[in-house]
């Protein structure tokens, strides 16, 4: 048993954990923060600054990728054929007769900062109607809260990581400008501007936590356009620079990396008693008066199933039974073509230009929830010859070599990321017979397509292929789906929060309904997913509204 | 319960000079997959070696020197491949049978061919079945080549890029 007294435990330490532990170490009180991962160094575990660099991803680092499993992901009808993904090298993958994980999956860092750390920093309000899916559109489920709600601590959190964004606020209406001037567009990112003025899908620049100014010691972006490797400029405002710095300048945080949490006590009365955790090969009691719950979608309901008991048999947070149900996965497609004229489309910042016109919940055609688009070429790889050699040019010899040195810089890439609305069929479960090196039980994804998933990323895909075609790029030379692959950074929804405790897990605060003194802070909370924005910004800006509520 | 596993490297070792480790993995199982379907006889393969001098002849087909730029073997990269298919790997068993299929061809080994004549063996190659060593060990090949070979800044010439994105990075202007 520790014998050590915290005001607060948190586990995790990504974008809710985080920005929890820096709300209640600067309202003053005494943090214990759990990260089951190591913490990195960006020196050593950041694989940009020597030749090489492009054969290695990341994150590499032992115990910075959680085991998971995969159940059912659904069959793969062949009338969606158009959606498989394939490349110009390697043709059309073998289909399979069921959707398989891809060699990512659910892609995440387990480590301090979390996935912050491989994020490339999109800092998303969510569209103030996705917070209305049921009342408005009857799918899925509504926020307990509005968008007005969340917008003052949108705005402190933008402030505190950093972030650069347009002068325009759009459907997401803003109490302040964002803290810093937006980044200049890329090359790529610039020809798929013009292209969707032609075509009714407007690009603004999107709003990015990377410093397009120095700001707090942190320097400004150099547009090496790698974010998704770990940046260690440290002008990405990812938390273990944000946050957690702050916080643990306070003196009054503990963060201990590599300490695995497998089991939460509670007490006779409901409320949770204590956290068992293992740390350097020894299993650690350690008592707290609020527990915050801060691992993601995923783990987040494996520890809460995981830790029943005989007084709550089901898990625990689970007197609903939506605990591990509701699990969204976002919807990706990219689609790629080399543009003659296009040069150093590899230069820039990812993700810099994004269209937002089909984001809210009815803004796309036929399909409900919403989609955006980005430039994404950076963020696919494309910025090196080895990724050209091996999915875009094909041939071999003397004249492959003269090819791939003129079409060098000159990939154009949109990237559509689109809404999913909770399914039954789509949920996180135990495994029955796999547990990882603690004992505890590992998390299965089950996760299917409906039919409004296939038919937003069908809209996705040709609204994808018609912007290229719109830059005059005429042939396109790799494409990639949600349809045939699971690859999903963002997911959500398997702890949902609602004013219902029979139909969700917590109060609109992400204060269990069943527990008073258990928490959560992660995107397991969401509702619904938005229209495809990223959800960091929205996760932190929930965790600082919950540290308020427990701070009183 | 019916699950998959999926990819994880809770122990994987920082390999600097490896193919990053799921991409390794990945074309471990293609290796493995294709030789279950094409090796009927257990014998087949189970002693092969790789015919050194001939996959440098490959490689080198795929990726020759020009004005610009070094040929692939030079970069070292069939010394490379070499580590990444030891002996007794599925790797391994593919190389060996592409590379023994290849000095079958002609009573000169492959290494002996003229340029042309081996630049029209890899364009039969390229577009054979991938479920036959052939098309197998030449798509498993080039991809393997051009992911050691280009990420080696010697490649870099003619090309816009710094040999690492940081610490210069590419600030603007970008025409």
């Amino acid at each position: 048993m520790s014998g050590e007294v915290y005001d607060v435990v948190i586990v995790g330490s990504g974008a809710g954990g985080a920005a929890s532990a820096w709300a209640h170490t600067t309202a003053g009180l005494k943090v214990l923060l759990l990260e089951a991962g190591p913490r990195f160094d960006p020196s050593q575990d950041y694989p940009l600054t020597e030749p090489g660099w492009e054969r290695r991803t990341f994150p590499v680092k032992s115990g910075s990728r959680a085991q998971i499993l995969y159940g059912d992901l659904g069959r793969l009808d062949p009338a969606n054929a158009d959606l498989q993904s394939w490349n110009a090298v390697q043709g059309k993958r073998p289909l399979n007769a069921r959707r398989q994980p891809s060699r990512s999956g659910y892609s995440h860092v387990m480590g301090v900062g979390g996935s912050t750390l491989h994020y490339v920093g999109e800092a998303h309000r969510l569209h103030p109607e996705s917070f209305k899916l049921a009342r408005d559109h009857g799918i899925g489920a509504d926020w307990p809260l509005e968008y007005q709600e969340l917008e003052p601590y949108y705005t402190t959190a933008e402030y505190l990581i950093g972030v650069a964004g347009p002068e325009t606020d759009g459907a997401r209406w803003r109490s302040a400008p964002y803290p810093q001037s937006a980044h200049p567009l890329s090359p790529a990112a610039q020809r798929l501007a013009e292209a969707g003025q032609r075509i009714g899908l407007p690009f603004e620049p999107n709003a990015r936590a990377a410093l397009s100014q120095p700001l707090d010691g942190r320097p400004a972006c150099n547009y090496c356009g790698q974010c998704s490797r770990g940046c260690p400029l440290g002008d990405k405002g990812s938390t273990d620079v944000t946050f957690l710095r702050h916080a643990e300048a306070t003196g009054r945080l503990k963060l201990i990396p590599e300490a695995r949490v497998v089991n939460i006590e509670a007490a006779r009365d409901g409320r949770i008693a204590a956290v068992h955790y293992v740390h350097e090969k020894r299993r650690i009691r350690q008592e707290t008066p609020q527990l915050i719950l801060a691992c993601g979608a995923v783990q987040t309901p494996r520890l809460l199933l995981a830790s029943h008991s005989t007084q709550t048999p089901d898990g625990l947070a689970n007197g609903s039974g939506q605990v591990g149900r509701n699990f969204m996965e976002t919807l990706s497609w990219h689609s790629t073509a080399l543009l003659p004229g296009l040069r150093n489309s590899h230069m820039g910042l990812p993700a810099d230009a994004v269209a937002w016109s089909q984001s809210a919940p009815d803004g796309a055609a036929d399909a409900f929830g919403g989609c955006r688009y980005t430039s994404a070429v950076q963020e696919i790889g494309l910025t090196g010859p080895a990724a050209y050699a091996s999915r875009l040019i094909t041939g071999f010899g003397a004249a492959f070599k003269t090819r791939l040195r003129s079409s060098f810089g000159s990939a154009i890439t949109v990237g559509a990321t689109g809404a999913v609305i909770a399914d039954a069929r789509s949920y996180i479960a135990l495994s029955e017979d796999e547990n990882d090196s603690d004992g505890l039980a590992l998390p299965v994804i089950n996760s299917v397509l409906t039919s409004n998933s296939l038919t937003l990323l069908h809209n996705m895909a040709s609204n994808s292929r018609k912007l290229l075609h719109s830059t005059g790029a005429e042939t396109i030379v790799e494409e990639f789906g949600s349809w045939d692959e699971f690859t999903a950074t963002h997911v959500f929804g398997t702890a949902r929060m609602g004013i219902d405790s029979t139909t969700s897990v917590t109060d609109r605060f992400g204060r269990s309904h069943d527990h008073p003194n258990l928490w959560i802070a992660d995107a397991s909370v969401f509702p619904s997913s938005g229209g495809g924005e990223g959800p960091s910004l929205t996760i932190q800006a929930l965790a600082l509204r919950q540290a308020e509520r427990i701070s009183g | 319960m019916n699950s998959t596993r999926a990819p994880d490297n809770q122990s994987a070792p920082l390999l600097k000079s490896a193919l990053a480790v799921n991409r390794r993995d990945a074309i471990l199982r293609l290796a493995s997959g294709c030789l279950v379907s094409l090796v009927s006889s257990p014998a087949v393969g189970q002693t092969a070696t790789i015919e050194r001098q001939t996959l440098d002849a490959v490689i080198d087909t795929l990726l020759p020197a020009d004005d610009m730029t070094p040929s692939a073997t030079l970069l070292g990269v069939s010394a490379e491949l070499m580590l990444l298919a030891p002996k007794g790997s599925s790797l391994h068993r593919l190389f060996a049978l592409g590379t023994t299929w290849l000095d079958t061809l002609d009573a000169r080994s492959f290494a002996e061919l003229p340029s042309e004549t081996r630049q029209d063996v890899l364009r039969y190659m390229e577009r054979a079945d991938y479920n036959e060593v052939p098309g197998r060990f030449f798509q498993l090949l080039r991809q393997m080549t051009v992911e050691i070979y280009y990420a080696q800044p010697q490649t870099y010439a003619g090309l816009s890029l710094n040999p690492a994105p940081q610490p210069e990075g590419y600030p603007p202007p970008w025409t």
